[in-house]
């Protein structure tokens, strides 16, 4: 059978099972956008190719499938670079398709021509630009595999104009096999054994898990292991919903501006199991010589680049999480640990002060941030997807948004994008157009991508941006405060935002605006009722700032502000006489 | 800090060569010297890396390289390998008596005088890298005017079999 090139990369993503496409069209795509006219292949039109970047990711983060984003050449293709690093730091499967001049006009500065290829290379796991229509089908089936195999990744293919002009006899494959690239990694069952041994010695057990638990699908094994230990759990910002935070053994979230009850946990353990985590910095705070100092480290992970990149592990084992997991507690099924209940009664009461913060149940007028999360924490459901910005407002939900399933907090974890909490919850939307999806949003990163409102409106996508308002680039305005005397150098947004409500309302969405507290729960039941998108502007306290959280240079014993985010004063006393633990 | 070669064998594609050369300058690894060419098998590359670093460096190295797609396989070499170069000198030199010195030199080394002008002396060595280097030590005192160097290939020496346990690092 004979096709055009634009013909198989549409033919090829309905094979693939994907039936939606972010994008937006220009000139090099106009063939693979005429192909798509007629197919049964869903497209969303974006209004800037970021979005449609951010909206693939939030699409792929919730449904686990492969998010797949179109972009014109020259400007659509750079305009994604941004949304192409940010899914490929978090690992999450995205295919690109760019367009791109004529072969024959490629390196000559033509019309709208940029070197993605060249561009794609340190940002990606993998890229193509082909040149031969007769490789293409082959070469979409690898892009799909690659990013989709192994530790996942963003695999982008450059495709000229006269190439999807050509036509081909070639079929699609349903398999390719690489020469080099082989990333099915069985775990290693003499290292399993020495795993096992080490688990049952354990009398402090701390399982820190990352998004790795989440890619995998493995958080039904992340529980039993748990159980089976008497293991608290602590997550990274990507493992967040990972384990059920509403679970007796859960301690929220570690690291930098993670909860005391994690960072102490880490601390104090003895055997520290990490799972498909990369020890990112603001996991381990600066100072490593803190983190877990007293554990023997284990590190279940698919990258073996990522062991002892920065902590030196006692323990390494390849492989999937899911399935490394499962060898385990087969293992452990065989003898009954004991469990060490002091330790669970201990980390989990700490984990109890740090729920219990005081901002968190604060009353006041303005509304403080940590209490808007609390009446968001009443108001949605379990299912519900919560999607954030970056900055003060992504850590404090973080810190206090109580997530319970995994694929269900949705945030930008290794390049902190401003801007990718919205079009990642159209995404969202998309992949679960019965879920209630949330973006929760500063100010300033809502504006970043806020024309996006014209694409939610278009396609009946009922996503409720939350804007937590303190007219701030909030978190550098805190380190502003902390760590360079109060300049506040271009940190203010004052005359620089617009009235939320009417801004929303031009697009058709729905518009409301907030300041005191018990007022967002009729916001948003009204945004619900309007069936539309919807933006609640929450006027919030200007300057606060988000505690606990560890100084330049600090490590994980070095928190600042926990006066702030514990229960009570006899909760703080009683934390620091734990200093006992230490002579154990 | 010393010299580590590693041979990789790669798909034969276009941009194999940046993807790994940016991935060495964003990992902050030293590179030397990298040659490409044509292996035995269909379709793979083989290459000679050179890095300047310590074992981590190497170990850091070999685990990025592993997670390009289009490497089929990494292999470390040491200097108990067989190591050589090529390089290309240009010397400047009219006077009778010095260039009967630079012959001399060239004896003692094993290099050749490829080509000749009544103002000029192209001379060329094959040999192992510190040869070479301790070679045009000894030219520096009659100014060359330049040098090529192609980068070190390397292959296992086959009559000794020598446990290389500084490199290997048991990792899981």
């Amino acid at each position: 059978m004979k096709r055009k090139g634009a013909k198989v990369v549409i033919d090829a993503i309905l094979n693939e099972g994907i039936d939606v496409v972010f994008g937006v069209p220009g000139g090099a795509v106009l063939d693979i956008y005429d192909e798509l006219y007629d197919s049964e292949l869903r497209h969303i039109l974006m209004k800037h190719e970021q979005c449609a970047a951010h909206a693939a990711d939030g699409y792929a983060r919730v449904s686990g499938k492969t998010g797949v984003v179109f972009a014109t050449s020259g400007p659509g293709a750079t305009n994604i670079i941004t949304g192409l690093v940010n899914a490929q730091m978090d690992s999450v499967p995205i295919v690109a398709f760019t367009g791109q001049v004529p072969t024959h006009q490629i390196g000559k500065d033509a019309f709208q021509e940029a070197d993605t290829y060249g561009l794609s290379i340190p940002i990606t796991k993998h890229s193509y630009q082909v040149r031969n229509v007769d490789i293409l089908p082959e070469t979409i089936k690898s892009a799909f595999t690659i990013a989709n195999t192994g530790r996942k990744g963003v695999v982008l293919i450059d495709l000229p104009k006269d190439i999807q002009n050509k036509i081909t006899k070639k079929k699609y494959p349903n398999k390719v096999t690489f020469k080099g690239y082989k990333p099915d990694i069985a775990p290693k069952i003499d290292l399993i054994n020495i795993c096992v041994d080490i688990l049952k010695s354990a009398e402090r057990p701390v399982i820190l898990a990352g998004g790795g638990i989440i890619t995998s699908n493995a958080e039904k094994e992340l529980k039993i292991l748990s159980d089976m230990l008497g293991a608290p759990v602590c997550t990274t910002l990507m493992g967040k919903g990972a384990f059920p935070e509403d679970d007796q053994l859960s301690l929220g979230m570690a690291g930098h501006h993670g909860k005391y009850s994690a960072n102490f946990s880490i601390r104090e353990s003895d055997v520290l199991i990490a799972i498909g985590t990369r020890f990112s910095d603001r996991t381990t705070g600066w100072k490593l010589s803190d983190f877990a100092p007293n554990a023997v480290k284990i590190h279940l992970d698919i990258d073996n680049a990522e062991v002892n990149k920065n902590i030196e592990m006692d323990l390494a084992i390849i492989g999937d999480a899911k399935n490394t997991l499962g060898y385990i507690i087969d293992l452990l099924k065989k003898d009954e640990k004991k469990q060490n209940k002091r330790w669970i009664t201990k980390t989990t009461e700490m984990h109890t002060a740090c729920m219990g913060c005081t901002k968190y149940f604060n009353e006041s007028f303005p509304l403080k941030p940590e209490r808007v999360i609390k009446e968001l924490n009443d108001i949605l459901e379990d299912d519900a997807i919560v999607t954030t910005e970056v900055g003060q407002t992504q850590m404090c939900a973080a810190h206090y948004y109580i997530t319970k399933k995994p694929r269900t907090f949705i945030s930008s974890g290794g390049l902190g994008t401003m801007g990718f909490g919205f079009p990642a919850a159209i995404g969202a939307q998309v992949a679960a157009p019965d879920k209630t999806v949330v973006d929760i949003a500063g100010d300033g990163s809502f504006l970043m991508t806020s024309q996006d409102l014209a694409t939610a409106v278009a396609y009946d996508l009922p996503v409720i941006v939350v804007i937590f308002n303190n007219s701030y680039l909030g978190m550098v305005r805190q380190w502003q405060e902390f760590f360079y005397d109060g300049r506040y150098s271009e940190t203010s947004l004052e005359n620089h935002l617009p009235d939320f409500v009417k801004y929303a309302e031009s697009f058709g969405a729905y518009g409301e605006e907030i300041s005191k507290p018990g007022e967002l729960k009729e916001a948003f039941k009204n945004a619900k009722d309007s069936g539309k998108p919807a933006v609640i502007n929450v006027k919030i306290e200007k300057s606060s700032n988000i505690f606990p959280m560890i100084p330049p240079g600090g490590g994980l014993n070095d928190m600042t502000g926990l006066q702030d985010c514990l229960a009570s004063k006899s909760g703080i006393k009683k934390m620091w006489s734990e200093s006992k633990w230490r002579r154990i | 800090m010393e010299t580590h070669i590693i041979t990789v064998l790669a798909e034969d594609k276009p941009g194999v060569l940046a993807r790994m050369t940016t991935m060495f300058g964003r990992r902050g690894i030293n590179l030397v010297s990298v040659t490409a060419s044509p292996s035995l098998k269909e379709g793979l590359s083989r290459l000679m890396l050179v890095i300047h670093g310590d074992d981590s460096d190497v170990e850091k190295m070999q685990k990025h390289l592993a997670n390009l797609v289009e490497i089929v396989s990494i292999k470390t070499l040491d200097k108990d390998d067989i190591v050589r170069e090529l390089c290309l000198i240009k010397i400047e030199e009219k006077d009778n008596i010095t260039r009967m010195e630079i012959l001399q030199i060239c004896s003692l080394f094993g290099a050749k005088i490829i080509d000749m002008s009544p103002e000029t002396l192209t001379i060329e060595i094959v040999e192992r890298p510190e040869a070479i280097d301790r070679f045009i030590a000894n030219l520096k005192p009659f100014g060359m005017k330049e040098i090529y160097r192609s980068g070190m290939i390397a292959t296992t020496r086959e009559s000794e079999k020598v446990e290389n346990t500084k490199f290997k690092k048991i990792l899981s």
